[in-house]
């Protein structure tokens, strides 16, 4: 009798604790509500104009590469303008990918911050939850970001050799955290995505203008894979001259240009082409298609580890080839997706056709 | 002894539990195992074609050292070791084409069914391959200028190159039904790639039961292999975009005396 009256004074609270924390959790599942998100949003917003000279906004330069026009300091901001190796991709790919996740995250946010109660359902509930939780983070990394930009001008500013072990290497470190900070805001625009979908807007295919932005928003991902996630973390530019080196830059040299293309997909001045409800679902037909060949050649980027050929394999490919017999095959299929008459340049020119744009509208 | 049966019990459920729990762990989720093989054969195995010294490379030279042997070398012969060769050299196109997808596929019951079939077939073909060329190399000192010996060399290496044949195109019978229902790619996957392969493996399929004649089945595999797996394979790319080929393609399938079908085997289907 007394074991069972000690027994039952330990597993008691234990119970009464796991039951309180089980229901905390419940709780939590339930979603986000649109208050809170924008009060999220309205953070995220006051905070990158409190940094409004290091954030320069222009609301005409929606939908470029220009529409947040981050700066770095004089003379990295020099070392950008003269195209110099490396320094240029803070703002042909970084910068670029940011404002484009960016424009992309102000163009929609209004479709989910403007739902009702009534509107609402699990599953807009959840992607909410998701959206906020991407807006959290993000807002989490602006003054980190801030921080080490900070840093890295002033290092600048004291040693300027931009051509130094010491300055490359700051640039690199720069790299990594300028990737994160970026990361965070593509993954804002992704779950927005998600959320608008939920919304049911998408579903029913009449809005042609949102349909062109979540096609197009699927496609950032190629790019920042690519262009900040890999080649970007680190100085690819010095890494060993080799024959796969060569193939290699020939495929951020399409990506490159393929860039060009998906940013004058959102130029448009007098609006969108009048589409059909059959046109429309041809192209979400194509979409979902051209999504299977994205996540092959994801999948690719991944199994090939493009820094680890590079740093450790000094750009050797049959070394490489020895601890990554598939190698080649993910080479290939990024090759065969990016290249001239590669997929995307295909799905990009027919999507051109498609949802565009008065002739006398091109920028 | 009570409280040992419950023991006893609590600690089979244990054991049962664990069990569940290790095999979920270590069962198969995904169709690596399948595509490296498939790779392997390919870039390492007897499948490669540019690899120094390998299967591949070491048995054409033997079939070409006994093709250039004058004396007593029957046509039933000269058949046999030319459909090998034939049929080898179609084997290293199409195994490259599957090599360069199979590695994005999805893991179902196509993949599932068909699996065994591959793998099983590709390891007793490699083996085969192996022992061939372990003979060859033994023997290499004696099949030098003496006629009988050279050609009596092949009645000692046919049963391989037979099995290679009849086990190769077993895993590529199993790789086409994989290809067709595992590939994720839509591009790459579409009914004219599942009619050129299934074309290709009716015809290797024909090898081995007319062996010893003039067969030419292998060089409408062959022509086909060349003419739509090698290089890019554009053709298979471009298919969804290419409306003429599109009805070709249709024509033949819904059509069993289409006048599209010598395009298709004699590799001129995509021409305009």
């Amino acid at each position: 009798m007394e074991k069972v009256k000690k027994s039952s004074k330990i597993i008691l609270p234990i119970c009464l604790i796991v039951a309180m924390v089980m229901a905390i959790f419940s709780f939590a599942g339930c979603g986000t509500d649109v208050g809170t998100l924008s009060e999220n949003i309205k953070t995220m917003n006051e905070t990158l104009a409190s940094y409004s000279t290091l954030f320069v906004k222009d609301d005409q330069n929606l939908n470029t590469r220009d529409y947040y026009k981050l700066n770095y300091g004089t003379i990295v901001d020099d070392l950008i303008l003269s195209g110099t190796d490396n320094y240029d991709e803070l703002y042909n790919y970084y910068n670029s990918i940011f404002s484009l996740a960016m424009s992309y995250v102000d163009e929609n946010l209004s479709v989910v911050t403007n739902l009702t109660d009534e509107e609402m359902n699990d599953e807009t509930r959840n992607s909410l939850d998701e959206l906020n939780q991407k807006i959290v983070d993000f807002n989490n990394e602006i003054r980190p970001f801030v921080s080490a930009r900070n840093e890295f001008t002033s290092y600048f500013n004291e040693y300027s050799d931009p051509f130094s072990s010491a300055n490359l290497s700051q640039l690199r470190s720069f790299k990594r955290q300028y990737a994160s900070f970026v990361d965070k805001a593509v993954e804002i625009s992704l779950s927005l995505r998600n959320a608008v979908e939920a919304t049911g807007d998408l579903k029913e295919i009449v809005n042609v203008a949102l349909v062109k932005n979540s096609i197009c928003n699927e496609l950032l991902p190629i790019y920042h894979e690519f262009l900040v996630m890999n080649i970007g973390s680190f100085n690819f530019s010095e890494s060993a001259e080799t024959v796969v080196k060569e193939r290699i830059n020939a495929i951020i040299a399409n990506l490159e240009n393929s860039l060009n293309s998906y940013i004058s997909l959102f130029q448009t001045n007098t609006g969108l082409k009048e589409l059909t409800l059959d046109e429309l679902n041809k192209i979400n037909q194509e979409a979902e298609n051209f999504l299977t060949e994205v996540s092959d050649y994801m999948s690719a980027l991944n199994g090939l580890n493009l820094q680890d050929l590079a740093i450790n394999n000094y750009n050797d490919f049959d070394e490489y080839l020895k601890n990554n017999k598939n190698a080649e095959i993910y080479l290939e299929k990024l090759e065969q997706f990016t290249n001239v008459n590669g997929t995307l340049e295909t799905y990009l020119a027919r999507l051109t056709e498609s949802v565009t744009l008065d002739e006398e509208t091109q920028n | 002894m009570k409280k040992g049966v419950i023991i006893t019990i609590i600690l089979v459920v244990i054991a049962v539990v664990l069990a569940i729990v290790f095999i979920n762990l270590f069962k198969e989720r995904d169709t690596t195992e399948m595509s490296n093989k498939v790779v392997s054969v390919v870039q390492d195995g007897y499948l490669d074609d540019e690899k120094v010294d390998g299967e591949y490379e070491t048995i054409n030279k033997y079939l070409d050292n006994l093709l250039a042997v004058e004396e007593g070398l029957t046509s039933s012969y000269q058949n046999e070791i030319q459909n090998f060769k034939d049929a080898y050299l179609t084997y290293t196109i199409i195994a490259k084409f599957y090599s360069k997808q199979i590695v994005f596929t999805d893991y179902n019951d196509v993949y599932k069914e068909n699996k065994s079939s591959i793998m099983d077939g590709f390891n007793s073909a490699s083996d085969n391959a192996s022992d061939m060329v372990n003979y060859i190399n033994t023997n290499s000192n004696i099949v030098g200028d003496n006629v009988y010996w050279n050609l009596r060399t092949w009645d000692d290496v046919k049963g391989y190159a037979l099995n290679i044949i009849n086990q190769t195109n077993k895993a590529f019978n199993g790789l086409q039904k994989v290809y067709t229902g595992c590939v994720t790619s839509k591009l790459a996957n579409n009914d004219f790639a599942t009619l050129v392969l299934s074309t290709i493996n009716s015809y290797l399929g024909h090898i081995s039961d007319s062996f010893s004649e003039e067969i030419s089945d292998i060089n409408i595999a062959n022509t086909m292999a060349n003419a739509y797996l090698s290089g890019t394979y554009q053709n298979i790319m471009t298919y969804n975009y290419n409306d003429t080929l599109k009805a070709k393609v249709e024509d033949i399938l819904n059509n069993e005396e289409s006048l599209y079908y010598s395009q298709l085997i004699d590799g001129s289907i995509c021409e305009e």
